[in-house]
């Protein structure tokens, strides 16, 4: 593998290599910044081929939310070299899987393909061209937007889960970036122009905050040579987005949508993904909501029988965010009776601590969920690069185990004292039928 | 598989084991007066086996890491199972008490009914579940296997303990086992599976017979009222072959060339041209008994009856004048080549291939595949097109009636439209 490298030192610089399985991952820079995970596992029939930009909607400019997803919707409409529909037709008939996503800290184009020399050109040419030169006009943008406001319709405007997680989020974090939806307020997306989209695309979409993950059936040299072919070109260079943000507010609101039981969405601040303590919180979040022996499911929907279902949401984010909890109640309960029980239950939870048979049944979801992660090239691909970009650790997921070993029932107690030592922010419904 | 034998898709490199055990329902089905009956059945299963409560029950398969659910589908109760196989031995022993000595406790069934009438009540909320329980109802309307597994409120709070202990005896036989399993499968896996079947009792198994479908023969709407809603869930469809016929891979290629794609027919003409829904596709599901063929789409209210319009006419031009060479070309390049996602892990090849045994399939249907696509021809392709049941159709819209149905009026192409309700939808009264 070194020696495959050496062959470009001109263009790639090799950073490391690690032992992954019966491979090697190797992590190198392009010279204008461009990161490069290559994972290759030559007896795969298939390869994945993710782009991460380090671009999302917390990186969108003021009153145009919804800016960095519409974006992501853009870049499927066609460049001067591969003309609209080119991308999707070139695709669709090589098998291969293809899609987007956008959220918070970034934005995420992923393909697999059937392995083939060709296969590995054709991905390498279409994406390292649409991040140069995209073609953003009025025409293309105003049948982009009709859909993302369907989109929005569909995700958030009849979805009354969407509306409440919606709201949680505005209400605990309104001066903060992660406060605005993705998919951004219907009026932005309305008001958002072609040229806010280029402006986008020349502040945020530069070589040095994107990351190119390649994992599977795929020949290395090829690829270096391939990578060096399509990507070299592409320039620019990005600046931070301003640290000057609110932080969380705790508050509490009724929503005025229509369910048919009552709902309750809770959230607390949590640590960003880089902190010391977000492994251990993670696991205490486990032990409370993990399945139906989770402290509080137990509670909740099985011994006093106020809710249907229990969910506790934590995602590593880059910037301190928040961690939610959901609750569906019962139809005739109240709103503010799942919300006591739910603070008893944490109460007691903070009170007892972690038993070593929870601790021991998080390590071993976790084992499994590492394993499982690990049987598609798609899933690795997404693996080594979210982490990457969020983590600055592609391979962090190999020392979890390790990490989650060492740590203690006081380690869990203190993490979970620290989450939910605040007022939190809530957001309620009740039921309408 | 001969009763006492099973699939094994053996991969090492993870210390994982994988288990998917179907018990096949052949002619079973819920009893009118008792919907819901196999899925509780089933769910019960897992609420409490030998010693164990439900709680216990569900410490211990957790505390192992990996997971044990049971789930109904139209031809199986199927149990799906992961676990580290260092600790297979535990969980071999939870699954063999979940099959064999499960609890069916009185107090856990009111549980159960309690928590589904809170679990049907969410379905309510959610316009597309609803959707697709009205439309798969309304289609499939003569079909007993096309009701809501999950029963209605009236139907489980019927449900006793000794028709779900009956329900138990009928599923847990031998002959209606199709049991595989994958990943790290050792000796010792290899000895509980042997010990496992073995203490099956026999009994004796009566496959399904192809369903009557001949009621189905109008170009029928369903509205489904959800009140200011800005959108609307829009399914249309019709009936189709079922997986056995010679037209089954004629249109397979034919739904994907028309939808199954984003640069297919449909897509590009809903999403990508008139941006009207931010998705539009076609399905084509076959089975041993049925098939039926399905458009999705979710435009605003104010395109809904355009959308219709369109996506109505072009199945009257898919089905009259077929694909064009290029358009079969392309889908058949894209379904084989996209065969390689297939088989990509053995957890997959392990699944499909439980699943053409289920649904009677040769053995060999998987392996050729991709040969059976490069040998259907165009001109086989476009007659296949013509078996569909078009234009007898079925649409359910779920959406704000009041103003869908004042842009349906007049509507040349429906025979009737229906207004219901999402409480009538899920208490299963059609009327």
């Amino acid at each position: 593998m070194v020696r495959a490298f050496k062959a470009y030192g001109e263009h790639i610089t090799l950073e490391t290599i690690h032992p992954l399985g019966t491979s090697l991952v190797a992590q190198a820079r392009l010279k204008n910044g461009l990161k490069v995970i290559l994972h290759p596992l030559p007896h795969k029939r298939v390869f994945a081929w993710h782009t991460w930009v380090a671009a999302g909607s917390r990186h969108e400019f003021l009153g145009k939310t919804g800016l960095a997803h519409l974006f992501e919707h853009l870049m499927y409409r066609g460049t001067s070299k591969y003309p609209e529909g080119e991308y999707d037709r070139l695709l669709d008939r090589r098998g291969a899987q293809a899609n987007a996503a956008t959220w918070l800290d970034w934005t995420h184009y992923h393909a697999s393909l059937p392995s083939s020399k060709d296969n590995i050109e054709l991905i390498a040419s279409l994406e390292g061209d649409r991040l140069q030169h995209l073609r953003t006009d009025n025409d293309v943008l105003q049948t982009e937007r009709d859909v993302v406001l369907n989109e929005r319709q569909y995700r958030v405007d009849d979805d009354p889960d969407g509306a409440l997680g919606e709201r949680l989020w505005s209400l605990a974090l309104p001066n903060h970036p992660y406060g605005s939806p993705t998919i951004g307020w219907q009026e932005d997306i309305a008001s958002i122009s072609a040229s806010d989209c280029n402006a986008f695309r020349s502040r945020w979409y530069t070589p040095d905050r994107v990351t190119i993950c390649v994992v599977g059936g795929f020949d290395l040299e090829h690829t270096l040579d391939t990578l060096v072919e399509e990507y070299t070109s592409f320039s620019g260079e990005s600046s931070e987005p301003s640290a000057d943000f609110g932080s969380f507010t705790a508050g509490d609101d009724v929503l005025d949508v229509a369910v048919s039981a009552p709902r309750l969405l809770v959230a607390y601040p949590s640590p960003p993904a880089t902190a010391d303590g977000l492994l251990a919180l993670e696991v205490a979040l486990d032990i409370l909501f993990g399945g139906d022996s989770g402290r509080i499911v137990k509670e909740l929907v099985f011994r006093s029988a106020v809710a249907s279902l229990v969910e506790g949401f934590l995602a590593p984010l880059q910037l301190p965010g928040l961690f939610e909890i959901s609750v569906s109640g019962r139809e005739d309960k109240d709103p503010q009776l799942l919300l006591d029980t739910l603070n008893q239950g944490i109460s007691d939870f903070l009170q007892d601590g972690p038993t070593d048979t929870e601790i021991m049944k998080s390590l071993r979801h976790l084992e499994v969920d590492l394993y499982r992660g690990q049987m598609t090239v798609d899933g690795l691909a997404y693996r080594l690069g979210h982490d990457a970009v969020v983590f600055g650790e592609p391979l962090r997921f190999q020392s979890l185990p390790n990490k989650v070993q060492a740590i203690t029932k006081y380690d869990v107690l203190e993490a979970a004292k620290r989450a939910f030592n605040h007022i939190p922010a809530v957001v309620k419904a009740e039921a309408q039928r | 598989m001969s009763g006492l034998d099973w699939f094994e898709e053996v991969n090492h490199d993870y210390p994982l084991l994988g288990i998917q055990l179907h018990i096949r329902l052949g002619d079973l089905h819920d009893p009118p007066d008792k919907s819901g009956l196999l899925n509780t059945t089933a769910d019960m299963m897992l609420r409490g086996a030998g010693t164990l409560d439900r709680a216990a029950f569900s410490e211990r398969v957790e505390a192992l890491g990996g997971h044990l659910e049971i789930a109904l589908t139209r031809e199986s109760l199927v149990i799906d199972g992961e676990v580290l196989t260092r600790l297979s031995d535990e969980w071999f022993d939870l699954l063999e008490l979940a099959l064999f000595s499960p609890v069916f406790d009185a107090a856990e069934l009111q549980r159960y009914v309690q928590q589904s009438a809170s679990a049907l009540s969410d379905l309510a909320d959610s316009d597309e579940a609803l959707g697709s329980i009205a439309y798969h109802r309304a289609l499939l309307a003569p079909d007993p296997k096309s009701r809501c597994v999950k029963g209605t409120l009236s139907s489980l709070e019927q449900l006793t303990i000794d028709d779900l202990k009956a329900c138990h005896e009928t599923l847990i036989q031998r002959d209606r086992l199709l049991l595989g399993v994958c990943g790290n499968v050792t000796e010792g896996v290899r000895s509980r599976l042997r010990k496992l079947l073995e203490a099956m009792p026999q009994g004796r198994f009566i496959d399904s017979a192809p369903v009557d479908i001949s009621k189905v023969d109008a170009f029928d709407i369903w509205l489904v009222d959800k009140p200011a809603r800005t959108q609307c869930q829009l399914f249309l469809g019709t009936l189709a072959p079922v997986i056995g016929d010679m037209a089954y891979p004629g249109l397979t290629i034919g739904t994907t060339a028309f939808g199954g794609m984003f640069t297919s027919r449909f897509s590009q003409e809903i999403r990508e041209k008139r941006g009207w829904s931010y998705a539009a596709w076609a399905a084509y599901t076959a089975r041993a008994d049925i098939g039926w063929w399905t458009l999705r789409c979710f435009p605003s209210t104010e395109h809904a009856l355009r959308t219709l319009d369109v996506a109505s006419t072009m199945v009257d031009q898919l089905v009259e004048l077929g694909l064009t060479e290029a358009e079969h070309a392309f889908a058949v390049d894209t379904l084989v080549a996209s065969f390689s996602f297939q088989v990509q892990t053995h957890k997959r090849r392990m699944e499909d291939t439980l699943l053409l045994r289920l649904l009677r399939r040769p053995h060999d249907a998987m392996s050729k595949w991709q040969e059976t696509l490069r040998s259907t021809t165009l001109t086989t392709a476009n007659a296949c097109l013509r078996s569909l049941a078009w234009p007898k159709a079925t649409c359910v819209m779920v959406g704000d009636a009041d103003h869908l149905q004042s842009r349906l009026q007049g509507w040349s192409r429906s025979v009737s439209v229906r207004c219901t309700t999402p409480e009538k939808v899920l208490a299963d009264i059609w009327e």
